[in-house]
């Protein structure tokens, strides 16, 4: 899938906001396709320490570094055993990106607003918070999945912290050549 | 806030803020040359009618109203030339001023009644007024022209809609006396053009009404200029301003303009008044109510933008053309099969892309000017305060590092400087008993050496006390009886940057609450730097700040722990060294490693990133000293040293102590740099 810019029309945005990305993580899930920027085979993922169980660690987007998560380990769903199939959704995510490692991608699907209704309150399932709404599709039930919440920012206490805020992309092969010396 | 607003409102808060600062070099220039601050009179009346206009046209009522008063007081100054003008109370009231604005411009804190400062200014007016003028009935305040303050116009926020706000400004109002008197002097004539919101093709109407005007009086000069590249944004937000040589015939040309198409309105503008009728013809691009891309930079609010080199991009775009051409060539090459040929071209290719690589990190190399005058600043202020007397001398303004490493480059320095005129230099009477001058002296140098810039401050203040020094560490517990025997002056010395730490018993506004030098500590340290102290009491101190030009590249060594690769940068790195087995030993439950005599705690990178453990024998030791922080740190394997380019840590993650940035290694995986200092921190909080 190809990426589109973050200053989309609004036209385009609005043929949008009914469109929704469905993944399974044992069970299938939908994820507003406006949320989405892209889809990317699965990568090697290097570990960061000191954060909760469900971030994996941070992966390499075109050079720049996203945080993964773990959808199974966030759904608290057993480790798949060959993790190499797997793909990774990167979406939109407070104010950067996340990386959000699944099964697979398996459709690409409209749901009209009226076939949107609230979560039932009933039972404590463990994934309750993640889920936005049901909606239907042929039929079917959709759990929609509220990107937003995720990732939990209480989990990661925030410490304010300033350096290297800016995109020093261009300095790659400086680096590069130096090394070579 | 819309998007349009708040690109308006950017552009506002950088263009105001190269004012203030500007302002301030102005002041702090004419303080330091004992020049008489008359001669900065005119500019600073210009800044403060730009300013005045643009705050009001943003909805910043506050600042345009005290920005109106100063104008004011200014204009005064420079139309009736009072005899005696405090010049000390000048540079007050404008520093006030310029504080004031900073603090408003923001539209969560814009709520600040300037009124105090509003009287006062009016009260120095009236002081002048009396002392000066025989005809108090003329009204100082002149009506500005081309400004919607508060009455005329609705603040643009009501109309967001206009393609911009400062279109609307065309009051039909005939030119403010000011500017007419201007007008009659001979030195000729400006015109503000304003263009109506619909009008299309900006650039081209620019032409046409120059062109026109140029049919009547030979000489006319336009700004901007019809080659500038930003010209159709400029002329939309600010019109056209031509500058007449003479003021012959102007109601004439004005009826002219006013008739052509799309015109919205004519007025008379302030042109800028220091220069002189014989080089207005030179359209120079230092008038700063356009583009000044010479010294806009340096504060982290302005990071949003930054001006450039007209030169440096040209040469980039040359690159970019040269490129295209070799990956053709070396396309032709592949093509034909020839192996060899596509090679060199590759090489070609390769080389001409390092040279961009090159240049557009030079486009983020900023010089140090605007830091130090905001220094001057603050060495004045602590001055003031303190009652000291301090000579202040500036060297190496010019040398450039990269805008991230100045943003983070003021606060310690400014804490460096307020501690030296504090605790450094002396009062004037000390001085004097002790036989020197009883004007101290603090000077500010930049320079570069290899590829880190040296940044020292020296005083000929009292020194650091020894003695005191370490009582006072002991004392705070930070350091023991022991330690502080064996200690070397350079250790004393780099005591005084531990929390906790001051010399000073009672706390001024200034300094003296135990904070500020660990701040020195902490963002040097951030930035990848070293500090050295030296000092001879009696004499003085000079600390100097090492610093790597660029945030965007570090020198680093690569690690292997079990499989995993980190970066740890080299500035932190002492030794590498096989550990002896024999040498270790346990200390309440922490490893230690005995090595040259001295004692290190260990740390395992293993432990921290939860890896299997491996004994010692299967390593190496890299002894870490950041800051005087100094401990051994396990891991499995030295890879090598390199450079690497550091990629930000994605905002997520920010809060991750330890983190100091990710790297892409050439295999394309992310490598984690660790920031062995925070690394250490957060091991021992827990």
């Amino acid at each position: 899938m190809s990426e589109w810019t973050d200053s989309q029309p609004t036209q385009e945005q609005d043929e949008l906001l009914h469109k929704y990305l469905v993944f399974s993580v044992d069970e299938s899930y939908a994820l507003e396709l406006s949320k989405v920027r892209e889809i990317m085979e699965y990568k090697p993922i290097t570990r960061v320490p000191e954060t909760p169980a469900y971030i994996v660690g941070v992966m390499n987007r075109h050079g720049s570094v996203v945080p993964v998560i773990d959808m199974r380990k966030r759904f608290h769903q057993p480790d798949l055993e060959n993790a190499s199939r797997r793909c990774t959704i990167i979406i939109r995510f407070d104010g950067g990106h996340l990386g959000l490692l699944v099964d697979n991608v398996t459709d690409l699907i409209d749901i009209a607003p009226e076939m949107i209704s609230p979560p039932p309150q009933v039972g404590k399932s463990y994934s309750h918070v993640f889920i936005k709404a049901i909606g239907i599709y042929k039929e079917q039930m959709v759990m929609i999945v509220d990107a937003d919440k995720l990732v939990n920012l209480d989990d990661l206490a925030a410490l304010p912290e300033e350096l290297a805020e800016e995109e020093p992309a261009a300095a790659e092969k400086k680096a590069g050549r130096k090394a070579k010396k | 806030m819309d998007d349009f607003q708040k690109e308006m409102f950017d552009v506002f808060v950088f263009e105001t803020n190269s004012f203030l600062e500007q302002l301030e070099a102005l002041l702090m220039e004419a303080e330091s040359r004992d020049d008489s601050i008359l001669e900065a009179v005119p500019e600073i009346f210009r800044i403060m009618h730009t300013i005045k206009s643009s705050s009001a046209m943003m909805g910043f009522e506050n600042i345009s109203k005290l920005a109106h008063r100063t104008e004011d007081l200014f204009y005064f100054i420079r139309e009736k030339k009072p005899a005696q003008v405090d010049k000390q109370k000048l540079t007050d009231l404008v520093f006030r001023c310029v504080d004031f604005i900073r603090r408003n411009m923001n539209p969560e804190s814009c709520s600040e009644d300037p009124a105090s400062t509003i009287q006062e200014i009016g009260q120095y007016l009236d002081t002048l007024a009396q002392g000066n003028a025989p005809q108090p009935k003329e009204p100082p305040m002149p009506e500005p022209v081309a400004a919607p303050v508060q009455g005329g116009i609705p603040a643009p926020t009501a109309q967001a809609d206009a393609p911009s706000p400062v279109v609307q400004a065309p009051d039909a109002t005939p030119p403010a006396p000011v500017f007419q008197r201007r007008a009659s002097d001979r030195v000729g004539c400006s015109l503000r053009i304003l263009f109506k919101p619909n009008c299309a093709m900006i650039g081209l109407r620019a032409f046409e009404l120059t062109t026109k005007v140029g049919r009547l009086q030979a000489g006319v000069v336009a700004q901007p200029t019809d080659d500038d590249p930003e010209g159709d944004e400029i002329l939309a937000s600010k019109g056209l301003l031509l500058t007449l040589p003479s003021s012959e015939q102007v109601e004439e040309i004005i009826k002219q303009l006013e008739a052509s198409p799309f015109v919205g309105s004519v007025t008379r503008a302030d042109e800028a008044p220091r220069r002189r009728a014989s080089d207005v013809a030179a359209p120079s691009a230092s008038d700063s109510a356009y583009t000044g891309p010479d010294r806009r930079s340096g504060d982290a609010r302005n990071s949003l933008y930054m001006g450039i080199e007209i030169k440096k991009l040209d040469k980039l775009i040359n690159l970019s053309g040269e490129i295209i051409i070799a990956s053709m060539g070396a396309a032709h090459a592949f093509e034909q099969g020839d192996d060899e040929k596509t090679l060199i071209a590759l090489e070609g290719l390769h080389r001409l892309i390092l040279d961009v690589q090159d240049q557009t990190l030079s486009l983020r190399m900023v010089s140090l000017r605007d830091t130090f005058h905001k220094l001057n600043r603050s060495v004045r202020d602590a001055t003031g305060k303190l009652q000291k007397k301090v000579d202040f001398v500036m060297a190496g303004e010019d040398t450039a590092v990269d805008r991230n490493v100045i943003d983070h480059l003021f606060s310690p320095l400014m804490h460096i400087l307020r501690n030296a005129v504090d605790h450094g230099i002396e009062l004037p009477q000390e001085r004097e008993a002790a036989g020197k001058p009883a004007v101290g002296k603090i000077s500010l140098s930049a320079s570069i050496q290899g590829d880190q810039a040296v940044i020292s401050v020296m005083d000929d203040g009292r020194g650091i006390n020894r003695a005191i020094v370490m009582q006072i560490a002991l004392d705070h517990g930070l350091i023991t009886q022991e330690q502080a025997q064996k200690m070397s002056d350079e250790e004393v010395n780099a005591l005084i940057f531990l929390p906790g730490f001051s010399t000073k018993s009672d706390v001024t506004e200034l300094s003296g609450r135990g904070v500020g030098m660990d701040v020195v500590n902490e963002s040097v340290r951030k930035l990848n730097g070293r500090i050295h102290v030296s000092s001879v009491e009696g004499q003085g101190t000079r600390i100097d700040l090492r610093i790597p030009l660029t945030l965007a590249i570090l020198e680093a060594l690569l690690v292997r722990a079990d499989q995993e690769v980190f970066a740890i940068p080299s500035s932190v790195v002492r030794e590498i060294f096989t550990p002896d087995v024999s040498t270790l030993r346990q200390a309440n439950g922490q490893d230690v490693i005995i090595h040259r005599d001295a004692c290190y705690p260990v740390v395992r990178m293993s432990d921290i990133f939860e890896m299997p453990h491996r004994s010692y024998e299967e390593g190496l030791m890299i002894l870490i000293n950041a800051n005087g922080d100094q401990f051994a740190l396990f891991i499995h394997e030295v890879l090598q040293q390199q450079s690497i380019v550091v990629k930000p840590t994605p905002a997520l993650l920010k809060s991750i102590k330890g983190l100091y940035g990710c790297t892409i290694l050439g295999s394309g995986q992310v490598c984690l740099i660790i920031d062995v200092v925070g690394l250490l921190e957060s091991r021992v909080k827990r």
